[in-house]
C-alpha cells in the first residue's frame, strides 16, 4: 500500500537529497487504523502546477468529527497522467501541517473522480483545507526516488470541521387524543 | 503526524448494588451505556444513559447490516399507525463502510426484541434521562431517573392467560383516550412490545402502561390482557414526564 506524507519534514528531506524533482511524501492512515511507513516519494514536475481552473468540489464544506465529506472533480485528470501508467488521485484533508485523513480515489477514463472522505474523530474543530492531486505510477517501474508522478494539483479547496453537535435531552411525549388499541 | 480512525468500543461490565438505599436497575439495561459514547462522540462520563432515535424522513429503512447495500429488515413510516413520531432505542453505533454513522435500535416490531440499522442521517437522537422496570411477581413499577430510583409504583398485570411477557421494550407512544372512564383510565403508554398470545388484537396487540377506571380490582391483581395497569394518579405523573424512546425492562 502507498504510504505518503505532506509536510515540511518530507520536503526538508528531499531538498537535502539534492534531487531535480522535489519530493513530498504523506503519511496514509489505513482505515483499519494502522498508520504505515513512508514508502513512497512524489515527484512534483514541473508542469504539473494548480492553475485557476483546476478544481474540484467538495460537499459539504463544513461537518463535525465522524462526518463523511464527498469531494469530486471538476477539471479532470489529464490524459498524459494515464498514458504514464496507473492513475490515482490523492485527497487529503489537512489542519496545519497535520494530514487527518486521505483517500486514494480512481480515475475513470475520461479523466474524472469522485469518492467520500472521513473527516477523523481526531480532526479538531476549525479551519482546514482539502487538498487532491493527480498521480501516475510509471508503468515500467519508477526511476530511482519515485514511485509516483504528480500530473496535476488541484486548487485548494477549505473545509471548516465543526463541532460536535452535542445531544439535548429529550421532553415528555406530547399525548396524542386517540381511542386505545393496547392489550388492556 | 499520525492520522487515523478511532473507532473505539468501550465495553463496560455494571454490577448491581445499592445507591442511596435504591437498588440499580438490572444489568442487562446498562448495555445501552458504553455505546453512548458513539452516539454523542463524547464519554460516557458526559452522556446519557440512553438514547432516543426518532424518525425524521417520510419513511425510513431499517437494515440487517450498518450498509446502504445491506437488505431491508423492515420499511416503517416517519409516524406509526396512531401518528405518533416514530421513535426507536438506540442500542449501539458503528460506522458503515462509507464512513456514515449507523445506529442499531429497537423496533416496534414482532419478535419482541427485534433490532435493526438505521442511518444517522434518518433519525434525530436526543437523550433519555429515565427508566422503567417492571416486576411483575411484585407488582410494582419502578421509575429510575439515572441510576436513582424516583418512584416505586404499585401496578396491575396480565393473566395466566395472557401474560406481561418479560424482555426489553420501549415507549413508542403516548395516547390520550377520548373517555378517561374505561379501563385505560386518564393515558396510555404504548410498548415496542407485543402479547406473545393475543397476536389477532388490534394494531397486534401492542403491550401498554395505562391508568384505569377500576384500581381496586386491578392494582396489584393479575387482571389484565398484558397490559400494565397504574392508578390514574400513577399514569397522570408518568405522563407529564416520560418521553418517547424510555427504556422500560419487565422482569417475571
Amino acid at each position: 500500500m502507498d504510504s505518503l506524507e505532506y509536510g515540511r519534514g518530507a520536503v526538508d528531506r528531499a531538498a537535502r537529497a539534492g534531487g531535480i524533482v522535489r519530493k513530498l511524501a504523506i503519511p496514509v492512515a489505513a482505515l483499519t487504523g494502522t498508520v504505515l511507513a513512508v514508502v513512497g516519494t512524489v515527484s512534483m514536475v514541473s508542469a504539473a502546477g494548480a492553475s485557476p481552473a483546476d478544481t474540484f468540489r467538495r460537499t459539504p464544506a463544513a461537518g463535525p468529527p465522524g462526518s463523511s465529506v464527498t469531494v469530486a472533480s471538476v477539471t479532470p485528470c489529464p490524459a498524459t497522467g494515464r498514458a504514464l501508467g496507473s492513475p490515482v488521485v490523492l485527497v487529503g484533508l489537512i489542519q496545519g501541517d497535520h494530514l487527518v485523513s486521505s483517500a486514494q480515489l480512481p480515475i475513470s477514463a475520461s479523466g474524472r473522480w469522485q469518492g467520500t472522505l472521513l473527516v477523523p474523530q481526531s480532526a479538531t474543530p476549525g479551519s482546514a483545507t482539502l487538498q487532491a492531486s493527480c498521480l501516475s505510477k510509471p508503468p515500467s517501474g519508477p526511476p530511482e526516488g519515485l514511485s509516483s508522478i504528480k500530473t496535476l494539483t488541484y486548487d485548494v479547496r477549505s473545509f471548516t470541521v465543526t463541532a460536535q453537535p452535542s445531544v439535548r435531552r429529550a421532553t415528555p411525549a406530547r399525548p396524542v387524543p386517540a381511542v386505545p388499541a393496547t392489550t388492556g | 503526524m499520525v492520522a487515523g480512525l478511532a473507532l473505539c468500543a468501550v465495553l463496560g461490565v455494571v454490577v448491581e448494588t445499592q445507591v442511596g438505599g435504591s437498588t440499580r436497575p438490572p444489568t442487562n439495561f446498562r448495555t445501552a451505556r458504553p455505546e453512548s459514547n458513539i452516539v454523542s462522540g463524547q464519554s460516557t462520563q458526559s452522556g446519557f444513559d440512553f438514547y432516543a432515535a426518532t424518525v425524521r424522513v417520510p419513511t425510513v429503512v431499517v437494515r440487517a447490516l450498518p450498509d446502504a447495500s445491506a437488505p431491508a429488515r423492515v420499511v416503517l413510516g416517519g409516524h406509526n399507525e396512531n401518528g405518533v413520531p416514530q421513535t426507536f432505542l438506540v442500542k449501539g453505533g458503528q460506522r458503515g463502510p462509507d464512513g456514515g454513522r449507523w445506529y442499531r435500535v429497537l423496533l416496534p416490531i414482532r419478535p419482541n426484541g427485534s433490532t435493526g440499522w438505521v442511518q444517522s442521517s434518518d433519525v434525530e437522537v436526543t437523550g433519555i434521562d429515565y427508566q422503567i422496570v417492571i416486576h411483575l411477581r411484585a407488582f410494582r413499577l419502578d421509575l429510575f431517573e439515572g441510576r436513582q430510583l424516583r418512584r416505586s409504583m404499585p401496578i396491575g398485570v396480565g393473566t395466566d392467560q395472557t401474560p406481561t411477557p418479560g424482555g426489553e421494550y420501549y415507549i413508542k407512544e403516548l395516547l390520550k383516550p377520548p373517555d378517561p372512564n374505561t379501563v385505560y383510565g386518564d393515558y396510555v403508554f404504548g410498548l415496542s412490545g407485543f402479547s406473545n398470545v393475543l397476536t389477532s388484537w388490534p394494531q397486534g396487540g401492542v403491550l401498554g402502561i395505562h391508568g384505569t377506571n377500576d384500581p381496586a380490582h386491578s392494582i396489584g391483581h393479575q387482571v389484565s390482557h398484558g397490559c400494565i395497569r397504574l392508578t390514574n394518579q400513577d399514569i397522570d405523573q408518568l405522563a407529564g414526564l416520560l418521553p418517547l424512546g424510555t427504556p422500560l425492562e419487565v422482569e417475571p
